[in-house]
């Protein structure tokens, strides 16, 4: 396994990344989750966030 | 076929929704398919599937998560502490879902459209992924918001963060599952209202066991009936949703014209305590009987004179299904989904929903009229034997899990 650095991890999943300042981090396990999600994914999930702003008519 | 049953929800106390996937789970599996039952154990925060020792423990990620979403530029989020605690909460379900393995199945069946949003978000592969809507999320969200701000109206909670947000995942639930599976037409034209075809929608209602709901009901409930008295009954949730609270409210109208009469509330939920200090706010604590959750309910309904099944919002109760197979005179809610259970006085009566006092004169009418309650309570057996078979719902279950495996574009289907 290849592992990431833990920026790598966090850049890929988070739009919005502000890291793991303050709390304690399993990298093995992190490495291991990334390998299993897709390659795109994403936390938020846009289309949920866009419902969010919009009027519900 | 390798099946994957997988809920957002805990999976070990979901009510119907467990007996459904267990019954589905266990009729496939004696035709020789292999399934699988995933979702989140609330005990220890852990998704997990039934019968594994691995299990992917929430805590491991959801501080990270959290922390994350908390300092993005995103304060309609922020602004609903439901939106944010489910939000945050389903990546760790989607990542747990993707830690322990998706790629071993033919077919995915989710059981909410959170699961089915989550499982699409990471599935790799091109495995059929089929949603059934056992309900209305933001309709059951409004009722819940709406116990504790009565005067809140729907069109009102939609627009709020909270009912944007479980709008946002029914619709995105239907729309990333390949194919929606309904029990009921009302919950049916809930989801296409949204835009999402007709042609998108299969409806299989749900099925008893038969042989095995008379086999049970032939055990003889340890508790004896009250002597010289009918008995009501209500069998399910304690929760808002369910509407227990109007059928107090109809019990203490009752007890002011007549006194031959018990109650026995069989389950449990977040409103107990409330429901039994209004029982003795209304001085009827001793005719209603909280019986707390039991094993054997086709057992328990040998002993009732008649059922109530009070919902504001159900969309095809189980129990109301037993309680009709147990042949007991059966008044429901004239709302969403119990109207296409219960034909007016042919196999059961309706009220008004959230009208105790619309209650209480149908319970009063029935108590009047033995010949008729008999006649109905006769009825709604007949017809749940005709329509209501466990070997119905997997037979059709099965041929649309074969049709989406086969590639086959699956079409609008209705087997009732």
């Amino acid at each position: 396994m290849e592992l990431k650095a833990p920026s790598d991890l966090y850049n890929a999943w988070f739009t919005y990344p502000e890291g793991s300042c303050g709390q304690e981090v399993d990298y093995l396990f992190m490495n291991r989750l990334k390998e299993a999600l897709p390659q795109d994914y994403i936390i938020p999930d846009p289309r949920i966030m866009e419902a969010l702003v919009q009027d519900q008519n | 076929m390798r099946i994957l049953l997988v809920t957002y929800w805990s999976l070990s106390t979901i009510g119907g929704i467990r007996t459904y996937m267990c019954q589905l789970a266990a009729s496939l599996r004696k035709e020789g398919h292999q399934v699988d039952m995933m979702g989140t154990d609330l005990a220890d925060h852990s998704v997990y599937v039934e019968g594994r020792t691995q299990r992917f423990h929430k805590s491991k990620i959801l501080p990270l998560i959290r922390n994350n979403l908390f300092v993005a530029p995103l304060p309609t989020l922020h602004a609903s502490p439901e939106a944010m605690t489910i939000e945050s909460d389903r990546y760790a379900f989607e990542m747990g879902a993707a830690f322990l393995g998706l790629d071993q199945y033919d077919l995915i069946h989710a059981q909410d459209p959170i699961a089915a949003v989550c499982i699409r978000r990471v599935l790799t592969q091109s495995t059929p992924l089929l949603v059934s809507f056992h309900g209305s999320l933001a309709r059951e969200g409004y009722l819940d918001t709406r116990s504790v701000r009565t005067e809140l109206r729907w069109d009102d909670f939609r627009n709020t963060t909270y009912g944007k947000h479980y709008q946002a995942l029914e619709y995105w639930g239907a729309v990333s599952a390949d194919h929606i599976l309904v029990s009921s037409k009302w919950i049916g034209e809930l989801i296409t209202s949204t835009g999402i075809p007709e042609t998108k929608l299969t409806r299989i209602p749900y099925g008893v066991d038969i042989s095995t709901f008379f086999n049970r009901a032939l055990v003889p409930f340890p508790m004896p009936k009250p002597r010289g008295k009918k008995l009501i009954m209500y069998t399910g949730r304690l929760e808002y949703v369910k509407g227990v609270q109007v059928l107090i409210e109809a019990l203490g109208f009752l007890h002011n014209k007549r006194q031959d009469f018990e109650c026995w509330i069989v389950g449990e939920g977040t409103l107990q305590a409330t429901l039994e200090h209004r029982c003795r706010v209304l001085g009827i604590d001793h005719i209603v009987k909280f019986i707390g959750n039991v094993t054997n309910v086709p057992s328990i309904l040998q002993k009732a004179d008649l059922y109530v099944q009070p919902s504001l919002q159900d969309t095809q109760p189980f129990s109301l299904t037993e309680a009709q197979l147990a042949g007991i005179p059966c008044i429901g809610s004239n709302v969403t989904g119990i109207p296409e259970m219960i034909k007016e006085g042919v196999t059961g009566l309706l009220f008004e929903s959230d009208q105790p006092a619309s209650l209480s004169q149908h319970i009063h009418l029935l108590f009047n009229e033995p010949k008729l309650a008999k006649e109905i309570g006769e009825q709604a057996r007949q017809w749940v034997l005709q329509h209501r078979r466990l070997e119905h719902m997997y037979h059709d279950t099965h041929a649309l899990y074969t049709q989406m495996i086969g590639g086959t574009r699956v079409g609008a289907q209705s087997t009732q």
